[in-house]
């Protein structure tokens, strides 16, 4: 069962008491969630709204009030359930006087990468990140981005099967996120799963097979991605050739096929696909 | 992967961390220069100058050592707490008492190398304590002319010599690490149930202070003769059985005095700075381990 789902959650309630009796924050209550192999998770929500305490959860660094946390079929707290998840915390902050290559190296030792293949792998991760200009430089004097890149990359090190990202894109520019965004899909297509919590909603209807929407700590939505934004019966047609003079007879012709012309309009460029264009145009697209 | 490879990599961080720390540094090199100053005290006789010099020496680098140790060790759990460090450490396969031990065997590193180096300064300051005063009674020797002035310079030079290079200093130094490193322990038992690095440094310094006073409280809650109320006895025994006796560690007096320690008070007193040391420790991982993050 643990093949099939590496993260299971069943009925999990995670509950804050104040100090001097005066009650407590209910951070999450009453949650069932399960995670596929192989596929882009996506947990939304607003802030406050428990997401964070999940990843805890998942991670092992709190227990749950009640309920089962299972990572790979094992309690989280047991360091060998750890050993196949990746996990990059928001707004990543490492030791600042270690190097790009050193904090991977540190990483790398903590989760068992052989000395031997290290060399290699800190290698691998500083091409796959991009990050070749930042490898020998303190992490004193790298930007938010580059904080970002090598959080990914320590995340990777050893290879996991499972990555836990939390809000990956926040703070980075169009070209970090960009980079990240192809990066999760790469991920994907190397069987890997991932999580991705995350309230850049854009972001993560770009790369998430499924969704699960948390508020005041209760998961209000869940469910594959297609399914909740297809809006019923409708479907666009993308033309080329248009003449706008022509729209009755375009709009006779669906009739006659027992459909509905909606609306018409010209598809646009995002902001985001030119920005990222001009930038790799203009050749500086990492930081 | 072994654990201890673990440990060794989080240890290496924080001593690397430990040395670039500012205010560290600066209660090293405060202590470094107040030791050098030690043979500015030049008014007593050589016999009085060197245990000055040794009870001086001593005495700085046992408070500047627990100082640097309450220091670094309180800020240890709130500094990874705030970075976040913390949680990207524990979310790889790192058990909660490999993490502390490592953030513990670095910060004993530095507090080692810190010792080290006091203890290099206090041997120069002797040394050329030493170097002076003997060139002082080799000039007496030269002028001497009867026999018996001879023999007293000679004799002078060896008493000297021997007053300086008296090796049970080396004891004082092994007793005062040890206090330091368990000083540090209980620093860390401490900072994992403390919010605030402000608690862990007032309580460990009340420990401290408690534990110096250990031996008079554990001698009036033994002692039916001593007119103490059952609430302080209670108390007494509360303090008697919690906390170690740091005094076991005070021998700089006895030392730099001359009086005779043996070797097997010595070994004891290292036995009994490792069975507290096990215990504190054991303590310091529990209750981490049940700490929420």
């Amino acid at each position: 069962m643990s093949d099939t789902h590496p993260i299971r959650l069943r009925g999990v309630a995670k509950h804050f008491p104040l100090h001097w009796r005066r009650g407590r924050v209910i951070a999450v209550e009453n949650l069932d969630l399960e995670i596929r192999r192989g596929e882009v998770f996506g947990l939304l929500g607003p802030n406050g709204s428990g997401k964070s305490t999940t990843l805890k959860m998942i991670l092992g660094l709190t227990p749950p009030t009640r309920g089962e946390v299972e990572l790979f079929g094992e309690p989280p707290a047991r360091p060998d359930s750890r050993r196949r998840l990746g996990f990059l915390p928001e707004s990543p902050y490492f030791y600042r006087f270690l190097s790009g290559a050193e904090t991977l190296r540190f990483f790398g030792r903590l989760c068992g990468v052989p000395n031997r293949r290290l060399d290699e792998r800190i290698d691998e991760l500083i091409a796959l990140v991009g990050l070749a200009h930042g490898r020998d430089r303190p992490l004193a004097t790298y930007s938010k981005g580059m904080l970002q890149r090598i959080g990914l990359a320590q995340a990777l090190v050893h290879d996991p099967e499972l990555v836990l990202l939390d809000e990956p894109t926040a703070g980075v520019d169009p070209m970090g996120s960009r980079d990240i965004k192809d990066l999760i899909l790469r991920l994907k297509a190397a069987g890997k799963t991932v999580v991705l919590s995350s309230h850049l909603l854009e972001q993560v209807e770009e790369v998430c097979d499924r969704v699960a929407i948390l508020h005041l700590g209760r998961k209000i939505v869940e469910g594959p991605l297609d399914s909740l934004l297809s809006s019923g019966d409708r479907a666009t047609l993308e033309v080329s050739g248009y003449d706008a003079a022509r729209t009755d007879a375009i709009r006779a012709a669906l009739a006659s096929a027992g459909a509905q012309l909606v609306a018409v309009g010209r598809p646009r460029l995002t902001l985001e696909e030119i920005f990222v264009r001009e930038v790799r145009r203009a050749g500086g697209d990492k930081g | 992967m072994n654990p201890l490879a673990r440990i060794a990599a989080i240890a290496r961080n924080t001593l690397l961390e430990a040395l670039r720390q500012r205010v560290l540094n600066v209660i090293l090199v405060f202590g470094l220069v107040v030791l050098a100053g030690a043979n500015l005290f030049s008014e007593f006789s050589f016999d009085d100058q060197f245990k000055f010099i040794k009870d001086y020496c001593l005495g700085v680098m046992s408070l500047i050592g627990v100082i640097m140790a309450i220091v670094a060790v309180a800020q240890l759990l709130p500094a990874e707490m705030e970075a976040r460090t913390i949680f990207t450490i524990l979310s790889k396969p790192v058990r909660r008492w490999e993490f502390l031990m490592g953030k513990y065997l670095g910060v004993v590193a530095m507090l080692l190398l810190t010792l080290l180096l006091m203890t290099a300064v206090s041997a120069a300051v002797l040394f050329a304590q030493e170097h002076s005063l003997v060139s002082d009674a080799r000039e007496g020797l030269a002028r001497a002319r009867d026999p018996q002035a001879i023999e007293a310079a000679k004799a002078s030079i060896a008493k000297i010599a021997a007053a300086a290079r008296d090796p049970w200093l080396l004891a004082a130094v092994v007793l005062v690490s040890l206090k330091v490193l368990l000083v540090a322990a209980i620093a860390l038992a401490i900072s994992t149930i403390a919010t605030s690095m402000m608690f862990t440094v007032v309580v460990t310094s009340l420990i401290y202070i408690a534990g110096h006073l250990e031996s008079t409280a554990r001698a009036v809650w033994l002692d039916p003769a001593q007119p103490a109320g059952p609430a302080a006895k209670v108390f007494l025994a509360i303090v008697s059985i919690l906390i170690p006796d740091l005094g076991v560690f005070n021998l700089i007096d006895e030392i730099v005095l001359g009086n005779t320690v043996t070797i097997v008070y010595l070994l004891k007193a290292m036995a009994y700075a490792g069975g507290c040391l096990t215990v504190v420790l054991l303590v310091a991982c529990a209750l981490f381990e049940s700490r929420e993050l």
